[in-house]
């Protein structure tokens, strides 16, 4: 299954992300101890690297807002965006807990393309 | 690589629908592609940013190693340097081009160095200082690269025995250049590449008498053609688009066959 999304770069973005076997149709379940990674780059450098545990420092983070059948939210905060430009390569991937060989299995779920557009710039406070 | 795979999907418009052997196919044929364009008889450069090294001259110029003499060196800035007996030899023809002007770049000679097989090779002592025994022609200065690629010797000549000076440099153009910078050409070339094994696969795939000929009658002539996928992709080759070459023409260089 693919997606795509476009971001103005420098602006704070939600979108959301339905998480399905690589059929497309069948959904993914998630149990609540596992953790949603979403991986955003180009060729071999990953620029933005996301997950469901904890928020990056500028506040980009992912949500799952349903489990079963599986929904996350990316939200990508502005300051993580500033500087990306074009076409970006975006991997959305469960690691599964239950899995104990290997340990925490990573599993590719959902693979797409963000395109981070330029914004203008100037003041971009409440004042 | 030159391209990534968002970019590829985003100028065929397919991001959003493209199945996963879709993409597999894309991934494959991309990297076969980049491959054909940097191993082009006219370009046989890496094209990307990278270390290299090399070892030159290539070949001596019919001088055989019995015949070298004291005669054959002299001095110049303190070094004993080698003089021009059967023409000067000032150039030397670096590789992957543009190469970068920066501290990295390191040249050593040592003439009983064998291309790094000799006892001892190209050890410290045998570094060359730039600015004094060579200087990089940086002919794009904005960019602080050499787009020729060319090492000049300051005084004397390069030593002409093979494999005996050895080059250490960055070369090849950064992500920045390929993006948005004097290098979207090559990038440019990379899609127009791609995109045309893609569909050319993807219609053998489907196609049926794109595969060899398994069988001909000449009365009232008629074929039958080979229509499994195995057989629509026998003889499968990335070649480069007429249009990517014009993109290419550039920065292809010759230089090396000069080495």
């Amino acid at each position: 299954m693919s997606f795509e999304a476009c971001v103005d770069a420098g602006r704070t973005v939600d979108f959301t992300v339905p998480i399905y076997e690589s059929d497309g149709s069948t959904a993914i379940v998630l149990a609540a101890t596992d953790v949603v990674r979403v991986k955003i780059g180009r060729r071999e450098t990953v620029s933005l690297d996301l997950d469901s545990v904890a928020a990056t420092e500028n506040g980009s983070v992912v949500t799952v807002d349903e489990t079963n059948p599986a929904s996350v939210t990316v939200r990508l905060a502005q300051a993580d965006t500033i500087g990306l430009d074009g076409a970006y390569d975006c991997e959305v991937s469960v690691v599964d807990d239950s899995e104990e060989s290997p340990a925490d299995a990573i599993k590719c779920a959902e693979k797409g393309v963000i395109h981070f557009l330029p914004s203008m710039s100037g003041d971009v406070g409440k004042t | 690589m030159i391209v990534s795979l968002g970019e590829l999907l985003t100028y065929m418009g397919i991001a959003s629908t493209i199945s996963d052997a879709d993409r597999a196919l894309l991934n494959m044929l991309h990297k076969m592609s980049e491959q054909a364009i940097k191993g082009h008889e006219r370009i046989q450069n890496d094209l990307e940013y990278a270390q290299h090294t090399e070892y030159l001259p290539i070949g001596d110029t019919g001088q055989s190693r019995g015949e070298v003499t004291l005669d054959d060196y002299g001095m110049a800035n303190g070094r004993v340097v080698a003089e021009a007996r059967y023409g000067r030899m000032d150039r030397l023809q670096l590789r992957h081009t543009p190469v970068v002007d920066d501290d990295n770049l390191a040249v050593y000679e040592d003439t009983d160095a064998y291309a790094g097989q000799g006892s001892d090779a190209f050890a410290a002592a045998t570094l060359l200082t730039k600015g004094t025994d060579y200087f990089l022609d940086v002919d794009d200065p904005d960019n602080g690269i050499s787009r020729t690629g060319h090492l000049v010797r300051c005084s004397g000549t390069w030593s002409q025995e093979p494999r005996s000076i050895k080059v250490v440099y960055y070369g090849g153009f950064t992500a920045a250049q390929f993006d948005a910078g004097i290098a979207t050409p090559i990038k440019e070339a990379v899609i127009l590449t791609v995109v045309k094994a893609y569909y050319q696969a993807k219609t053998n795939q489907q196609s049926q008498g794109a595969g060899p000929i398994k069988s001909e009658s000449i009365g009232k002539y008629a074929a039958t053609y080979g229509s499994s996928v195995a057989d629509a992709n026998s003889g499968m080759v990335i070649t480069i688009p007429p249009e990517a070459l014009e993109k290419l023409e550039p920065f292809m260089n010759l230089g090396r066959y000069l080495a």
